[in-house]
């Protein structure tokens, strides 16, 4: 069995093409935040496995459709994020709840569509599955169960945690010169961190060697043919969580001596140090060597008003990105050293859950 | 006005203030208090003040923009509750229009130019050489940077920071809690809640749910 990937894998255009299809056409990815989808007619726009999606509040559902007018193939929001109609700007069509179209002007005059014609005219619609405030989207026209792509009890920790999402949060999105499947790999591999944060991350983890908190209690081992459910991983840590007021003002997630982990098949990594406040990474694709990470951060869901909110956002936000700055800095060297004519990684024992990650995308690959 | 001022607080505006005390002010008895960062300030720095009267002496709040100025504002509304008042403090290189009104607890900066008519609120500081044209409206705790320009007409929302050396154009409206770090010229209307920042290169923005309406024929 072939255990790592190749050079192909991180930087070949047309394997990159494949990944589009059979991973982010195929699987559930997240997709946003209900939280931020909350009021009526609130949208979310993302772009996944290279197809415009929009997700819209209709009367109350998230729905999720390909964010192109049926007419003409405009953009039917163009902004990332707001609190607007599904109404295409171009020619003016109006979409209701359901995706149909619900209004044309002009229509007797200017189209003229026949009944059997009119009766199609419609958004794209997909699949949209909620875990507690993580919301999913699959653009399959069969998706899988989710519970083919992730374990039961991993659904209900994730919905859990999510529950205690605060309604406000930030967010960035930033480019990365490396392929997606790095960043992955990297927030799976606890063992960099003694390496590539000494003074930032790693004095927060509380065992004295960051080590042994970078293997689960009962690490996973490297199986034969693993599951598309053995990628995605949860892992807490002792933690030593800053104190600050403000966390008086939030009901928590468990304990705050704990740092809540979860790496989300194929490409988040959910986390939350001592249930105060949660981090969503997102490696969105988009080349071979280019990511957009996606950055969200909130605090718990708050129990009284806290003061200067949007200040401790961007605090916190500042304080990630100066961690995830260390990360980039030595996989974008990573990605500028690959070449054809390299060997293969020669990874260990506690790499096993990057060995079962790596099976994973063989088979949904079709290289298995 | 009284004779006797209270500067208290840390960071680069409190030594500007400090060092140029005489210069703003040379008949006045001034008193110092340095705190060792804005971490005192939760810890009860107010209580250092505790020998001076409020009848006697009056305040002035000199932290930085830490926290999109809420160190500061919480400094300043601690000693308020108590009963202190707050001042005004320009630096006798500034140049201030006589028709531009300025809040209590404000600095201006030495060589900073604030233009007729405009209003500044309370607890803002205004930066070494900035400059602010006619009609600029400043919100409450608001940090505008050194070198800084806010063209006529422009407004600049509670809480937020114009970074050194960052232009906004005239007219341009800033939201609240935001910062415009980056040193370039911003033309177009920053939404609440919007940070541009050179380790960001893409725009940070906080989302909250819009405010629930009010029942029609209900007051708040």
């Amino acid at each position: 069995m072939r255990t790592t990937l190749d050079y192909a894998a991180y930087s070949d255009a047309a394997v990159f093409g494949r990944e589009q299809e059979r991973i982010f056409r195929t699987l559930w990815i997240f997709a946003g935040v209900r939280s931020m989808l909350s009021w009526p007619d609130a949208f979310i726009t993302r772009s996944i496995g290279g197809v415009p999606v929009l997700l819209q509040n209709c009367d109350g559902i998230i729905r999720a459709f390909e964010n192109q007018c049926a007419h003409r193939q405009m953009p039917i929001q163009f902004e990332e994020h707001g609190t607007r109609r599904m109404v295409c700007r171009y020619h003016g069509w109006v979409y209701d709840e359901a995706g149909g179209v619900k209004a044309i002007p002009d229509e007797q005059t200017l189209y003229r569509f026949t009944p059997e014609r009119r009766a199609g005219l419609r958004l794209r619609e997909f699949a949209v599955a909620e875990v507690g405030n993580l919301v999913f989207v699959n653009l399959a026209d069969d998706p899988i169960p989710l519970e083919l792509q992730f374990r039961p009890e991993h659904i209900e920790r994730m919905r859990a945690m999510s529950q205690h999402f605060s309604a406000t949060c930030i967010q960035t999105v930033f480019p990365v010169r490396y392929n997606w499947k790095f960043n992955f790999e990297n927030v799976v591999d606890g063992n960099h961190v003694a390496y590539l944060h000494p003074r930032t991350f790693a004095p927060l983890l509380r065992p004295t060697t960051v080590a042994e908190s970078a293997v689960p209690a009962v690490a996973p081992p490297a199986i034969d043919m693993p599951s598309l459910r053995d990628a995605t991983l949860n892992v807490d840590s002792p933690y030593q969580l800053k104190r600050w007021p403000w966390q008086e003002q939030v009901e928590g997630f468990e304990s705050d001596e704990r740092f809540y982990d979860f790496n989300i098949y194929p490409n988040v990594n959910f986390y939350s140090p001592g249930g105060k406040y949660f981090i969503i990474q997102q490696f969105d694709p988009a080349a071979p060597d280019l990511t957009h990470y996606r950055l969200t951060l909130m605090t718990a869901r708050e129990s009284g008003k806290i003061v200067g909110l949007p200040a401790i956002l961007w605090g916190y936000l500042k304080s990630e990105k100066s961690v995830l700055d260390e990360d980039i800095v030595a996989l974008e060297q990573l990605q500028a050293s690959l070449h054809p004519g390299m060997r293969a990684p020669q990874q260990g024992e506690y790499e096993a859950p990057l060995l079962n990650i790596a099976a994973v995308y063989r088979q949904l690959m079709g290289d298995a | 006005m009284s004779s006797e001022l209270c500067v208290i607080g840390c960071g680069d505006a409190f030594d500007a203030i400090e060092a140029s005390h005489a210069a703003i002010d040379a008949t006045r008895v001034w008193h110092f208090i340095r705190l060792d960062s804005t971490d005192e300030i939760q810890r009860g720095a107010e209580q250092k003040m505790a020998h001076l009267a409020t009848s006697t002496v009056r305040m002035f709040a000199a932290v930085d923009a830490a926290a999109l100025n809420h160190a500061r504002f919480e400094l300043y509304g601690k000693l308020r509750l108590l009963g202190y008042v707050g001042d005004t403090l320009i630096h006798p290189g500034a140049i201030v229009d006589p028709a531009a009104h300025l809040g209590e607890n404000c600095w201006v900066g030495p060589l900073a130019q604030i233009g007729p008519g405009c209003r500044i609120a309370a607890n803002t500081f205004i930066g070494a050489g900035a400059r602010l044209d006619a009609d600029v409206r400043v919100g409450m705790s608001a940090w505008i940077g050194a070198g800084s320009s806010l063209g006529r007409g422009a407004e600049i929302g509670n809480h937020s920071v114009i970074g050194n050396d960052a232009r906004v154009a005239r007219g341009v409206l800033v939201g609240r809690h935001c910062v415009l770090e980056s040193p370039v010229h911003y033309r177009d209307a920053i939404a609440d809640a919007t940070f541009i920042h050179p380790d960001f290169p893409g725009t940070v923005r906080v989302y909250s749910p819009p405010p629930a309406r009010r029942a029609p024929g209900r007051r708040a």
